[in-house]
């Protein structure tokens, strides 16, 4: 037999071959090369919701081939959409229009539909498409539906002072808040059911009024009057205010009374219904205080702050709401009555405890009245924890190890912070550090968790539960998977026994066979 | 029997000293140990990723898929057909085919002995690249549990099928060609083509079911084009040993696959899918891979028995 050599030709023809190898081997790895299977499922696939509203379905795609090395990129879109509808798809925080999934990846994304606002109740479905850019044929599709349904619609009159009491010569008023807790904007009017011979009137910023134009979920207050007649009698007097849609389909009502006196019989020009309120942690209080106007004559009363806690700031609010003005004087007709809010602002370094507010109110007149608030402040508490990871392996008599950070997302400060580790017996548990003397509301700090599994531990997964403590405060357990493995030894004496075991057959197969005869 | 292994032994006493062949087995060994290095770092990555709830569950199985791919799919077969491209050709060169042919050898047994004598050696390497890959991964990454030994068994079974049909496209190949250059060039071409595949396949159901870009799903047209596209792209796909061999062995080694690719399936998967379950699904691709090694050997048998041989120039 001619004994092969290293002539030109035979290695033009060499060089030949290791290039077709190459080649092989570059197709056999390119992905368009990869035999795929697309795989995908809605976790929903139909949603209820209303006219105006997005929708969210959460799409899962994933992408098995048989080379673990391919990807493919899908096209997102959605077909058959009704009119009017926008769809967009968010993937990591941002609206995306296609996806790159890699081998054996699984990935959830967000399919967000808008209903606009003029659609009508009804059933509408619509397909969503991942249509494979590189194979046309790695697609999958799914039919989505949405059932949407009609707004509800819901207005409500509500007074924190439904029962109020005026002398024969007084009107009696209202702070009314008319609420559209409804889905749409409402136009309400206004009406009243009043005995005889009374005068009631509704009245806004601008003068009287008889109807109030809502959007929805806002709110109105309004100021309802009820004038008795001439003579009336001492007793109590019913009144239904009532507020309805233009077609009756939201509509609310509420009932009033007034109870007449003679003059002089009312109580106090300033009064509070909460004169000491409990808070926890450091936020702004609002107490509701009633000043009267107790005489027959028009008065403007001064409204000011007597006595007030180091670093406290106050202020008079016509509502919680109004954050813009305050008062400081009131004007009010005889016999009438408003009522203000006092607003107290807690310093940033606020510490426990009670704190006492005195304001006055000083008529024109020079006559006075104080009243005293109290507000006791108590801590809050709370710690919550997070880990890197919730998983971690590691092997037979090794130590896997995870961070957690604690964070003190309470109003007041925490000490003794720590970690409570319920682990499986014979397992070495080790904190670094130990623990934190103290944690400020807000601050966060790590904790290394060094688990060290048993030397003789079983091959499996174990669950560790861990939660942050400290002296007054608890966090909610968090449960961390650790699979264990044989000691890496024997898999290393197994693997290599493996490896040795290839060698042996091959040298067995070279002594056999590896000589020409 | 004795004429088929006797011809088998020579060809293995041929083979193993052959630089060519050594070079590729070295090749095996190489793509095996990268392999896994490369799957133990993806391991890693996925432990990782698992942990903060991305991803799936690390395991070992998923680990030895993408440490063996790169020898199942590049390198066994290209070794593959190192073993039997020239097996005929040599033969007829050498004067060897006449000598046979002279002492009234059986046309079955040379067919057949050519091709085991390929077919046992590129076995045994790839039986060992097995061994190696899989030992690298208990070490490296974790033990395999007994349902993931058994897939990889199974695997090994479907592997070594691959393997024979490319050792017995490559004889064949070697029967019809003038020289083991053009055999070899042939049958690595061959390998190159049919592992792209894929690209083929998609092209032809596109040519022959083709969807405008305007039309848009949910008409009767369009399911029906759909439709018929992924039947040809499915069809067409049994024509190449790579795919069939990709669908089957990559279902074997991934349980998240209830049916491999252009598989018809038959009824709802179950998951986890079982190995049993799995074989069952995969046997369409078992029954492929067996009927090309029967019709490639009966052909060159064929071959061979109607073209008969030049005795003193040794050409078919």
């Amino acid at each position: 037999m001619k004994a092969e050599g290293c002539s030109a030709l035979g290695m033009v023809k060499f060089f030949a071959i290791v290039l077709m190898m190459a080649l092989a081997a570059i197709v056999q790895f390119n992905p368009q090369g990869a035999y795929g299977l697309t795989g995908g499922r809605a976790y929903v696939t139909g949603v209820v919701t209303k006219p105006g509203q997005k929708v969210h379905f959460d799409i899962l795609l994933n992408y098995t081939a048989s080379q673990p090395v391919s990807s493919i990129t899908y096209s997102l879109e959605t077909r058959n959409l009704p009119r009017g509808w926008i769809a967009k798809v968010h993937y990591g925080g941002q609206e995306i229009t296609s996806l790159t999934i890699t081998n054996m990846q699984i990935l959830v994304i967000d399919l967000e539909v808008e209903v606009p606002e003029t659609e009508k109740p009804g059933h509408h479905s619509f397909l969503f498409y991942a249509v494979g850019r590189e194979l046309l044929t790695e697609a999958v599709s799914f039919e989505l539906s949405v059932d949407v349904e009609a707004l509800k619609r819901e207005i409500k009159l509500s007074t924190e002072y439904p029962d109020v009491t005026v002398e024969r010569e007084g009107t009696a008023k209202f702070a009314i808040v008319l609420d559209n807790i409804g889905e749409t904007d409402e136009l309400a009017n206004l009406t009243a059911e009043f005995p005889e011979g009374w005068r009631v009137t509704f009245k806004g910023q601008s003068g009287d009024i008889f109807g109030v134009y809502l959007p929805k979920g806002r709110s109105a207050i309004i100021q309802a009057e009820a004038e008795p007649p001439e003579g009336v009698a001492a007793g109590v007097y019913d009144f239904i205010v009532r507020a309805q849609s233009s077609d009756l389909v939201a509509n609310s009502t509420l009932k009033l009374k007034v109870a007449v006196v003679k003059a002089g019989t009312a109580e106090r020009m300033l009064s509070t219904l909460y004169p000491e309120l409990n808070i926890e942690g450091a936020k702004i209080i609002f107490f509701p205080i009633t000043i009267r106007n107790l005489g027959t004559s028009s008065l403007t009363y001064r409204l000011s702050p007597l006595s007030v806690p180091s670093g406290w700031t106050v202020s008079f609010r016509t509502t919680p709401d109004d954050r813009t003005s305050s008062i400081s004087s009131i004007f009010l007709a005889g016999g009438e009555s408003a009522t203000l809010y006092l607003e107290a602002a807690p310093p940033a370094t606020v510490t426990l405890g009670t704190y006492t507010f005195i304001v006055r109110a000083t008529s024109e007149e020079g006559a006075s009245q104080d009243l005293s608030v109290a507000v006791k402040m108590t801590g809050s508490y709370d710690i919550t924890m997070d880990f890197n990871t919730l998983f971690a392996r590691t092997r037979a008599g090794e130590t896997a190890s995870v961070t957690a950070t604690v964070t003190n997302i309470g109003a007041s400060e925490l000490t003794n912070v720590s970690l409570e580790v319920s682990a499986p017996s014979n397992w070495e548990v080790t904190k670094i550090p130990t623990f934190y003397d103290t944690l400020k509301p807000g601050e966060y700090k790590t904790i290394t968790l060094m688990l060290k599994a048993p030397g003789n531990a079983e091959i499996g997964d174990y669950l560790i539960g861990v939660r942050a403590t400290s002296d007054r405060a608890r966090s909610t357990q968090i449960l961390l998977r650790v699979n264990v493995q044989s000691p890496s030894i024997s898999l290393w004496i197994i693997g290599i026994a493996a490896i040795v075991i290839a060698v042996i057959i091959i040298v067995l197969v070279y002594v056999k066979f590896g000589r020409k005869r | 029997m004795g004429e088929t292994l006797a011809i088998a032994g020579n060809e293995m006493r041929m083979l193993l000293p052959s630089w060519r062949w050594n070079l590729v087995v070295a090749l095996v060994f190489v793509c095996a140990l990268a392999g896994s290095y490369q799957a133990y770092l993806t391991n890693e990555e996925q432990i990782e990723s698992f942990g903060k709830g991305e991803g799936p569950e690390p395991a070992s199985l998923a680990a030895f898929a993408s440490g063996i791919w790169l020898d199942a799919n590049a390198a066994l077969p290209i070794l593959a057909v190192i073993s039997g491209f020239d097996t005929m050709s040599r033969e007829k060169k050498t004067g060897g085919m006449q000598l046979l042919l002279a002492r009234s050898t059986s046309k079955v047994s040379i067919v057949l002995g050519k091709f085991l004598g390929g077919f046992v050696p590129t076995a045994i390497v790839s039986f060992s690249s097995l061994l190696v890959t899989s030992g690298l991964m208990v070490a490296l990454v974790g033990p395999f549990s007994s349902e993931e030994l058994y897939r990889i068994a199974a695997f090994a079974a479907v592997l070594t099928l691959y393997v024979a049909v490319w050792v017995a496209i490559s004889v064949f190949i070697s029967t019809i060609a003038g020289s083991g250059m053009s055999s070899a060039l042939a049958s690595l071409l061959l390998l190159i083509s049919l592992g792209g595949w894929s690209i083929t396949s998609a092209a032809l159901s596109d040519f022959l079911a083709p969807l405008p870009s305007f039309w848009t799903g949910g008409t009767t047209w369009y399911g029906a084009l759909s439709e018929l596209k992924v039947r040809v792209d499915e069809y067409v796909n049994w024509f190449s040993p790579p795919a069939v061999f990709a669908a089957g062995g990559g279902a074997l080694l991934n349980p998240a696959v209830d049916v491999p690719p252009f598989v018809v399936q038959s009824r709802p998967p179950i998951f986890p899918v079982d190995v049993i379950e799995t074989l069952r699904n995969i046997w369409p691709c078992i029954s492929a891979m067996t009927s090309m090694l029967t019709i490639t050997l009966i052909s060159s048998y064929a071959i061979l028995r109607t073209r008969g041989i030049d005795l003193e120039s040794g050409r078919l």
